[in-house]
């Protein structure tokens, strides 16, 4: 197999993986619908990371050391989320009205979910790449579950920084996937 | 580069990827239409039950 057609292959996996993230320019209103949907949705997508830590762990995958870990991050970004969805109702009620929310919420939002939601999460991406390739297949795909549903909330409440961070941390976008213990750069 | 032969395996690898990308969408487009067709307070209601349950599995771990 030539080098060059692997090296289209995976720019198409690459665009692929943007088109996700980013989708088709979206009016605000669009967006702002898309997060708050998103905000519901990860609740979900953060209890199924934790069961496949769990499950990790109970293989004998990841150390109790690093499931301890991961529960720790996983601990306060959850915790996190129980004030989020909160903030999110009190917003929606607003947004159903007039389909806006004012700027004064927006601001606590953005606040919020930069430090109380993104932060904690980026702990489990870093403990997540510190999982040697054969063991991480897992959780990867749980962690990139709850990523797409940040990235998108970050773009809907308008949280510039936290949506680059989402989308380029790790050196490359989508970087979880692992085939036989090898996690794959795009 | 051009001529070069690529490493066996990176093919499968990128349509792995790709594999797992379109299963990843899906499964987010699954949970997407479920709650469709819930009301908005259902779907609230549904998102503080998971994050209560996120907070004692996270517990859990932390505590292994």
């Amino acid at each position: 197999m030539k080098f060059q057609t692997i090296k289209i292959l995976l720019a198409i996996v690459a665009m692929l993986a943007t088109v996700i993230t980013t989708a088709c320019p979206k009016s605000k209103t669009d967006a702002l619908r898309s997060a708050i949907e998103a905000s519901y949705r990860l609740p979900a997508a953060t209890n199924d990371l934790i069961k496949d830590v769990a499950d990790a762990r109970d293989r004998g995958l990841i150390s109790i050391e690093q499931a301890r870990k991961f529960g720790d991050a996983l601990n306060k970004l959850a915790l996190a989320e129980v004030k989020f969805v909160e903030m999110v109702k009190v917003a929606n009620e607003a947004f159903k009205i007039s389909n806006a929310i004012d700027a004064a919420t927006q601001s606590k939002l953005k606040i919020f979910f930069d430090a109380d939601i993104v932060g904690p999460f980026t702990t489990v991406l870093e403990t997540a790449k510190l999982i040697s390739g054969s063991n991480a297949s897992l959780i990867t795909l749980g962690v990139a579950g709850v990523r797409i549903l940040l990235h998108t909330i970050a773009g809907g409440i308008g949280s510039k920084a936290s949506k680059r961070l989402l989308a380029n941390s790790g050196g490359g976008q989508f970087n979880y996937f692992a085939r036989e213990g090898r996690l794959i750069t795009i | 580069m051009n001529g070069t032969t690529a490493t066996p395996g990176t093919k499968e690898r990128a349509i792995y990827v790709l594999k797992c990308l379109i299963e990843l969408v899906e499964n987010d487009r699954v949970r997407a239409d479920s709650i469709a067709s819930l009301s908005s307070d259902e779907i609230i209601d549904l998102a503080e039950a998971e994050a209560q349950k996120a907070v004692e599995g996270s517990q859990r771990l932390k505590d292994s």
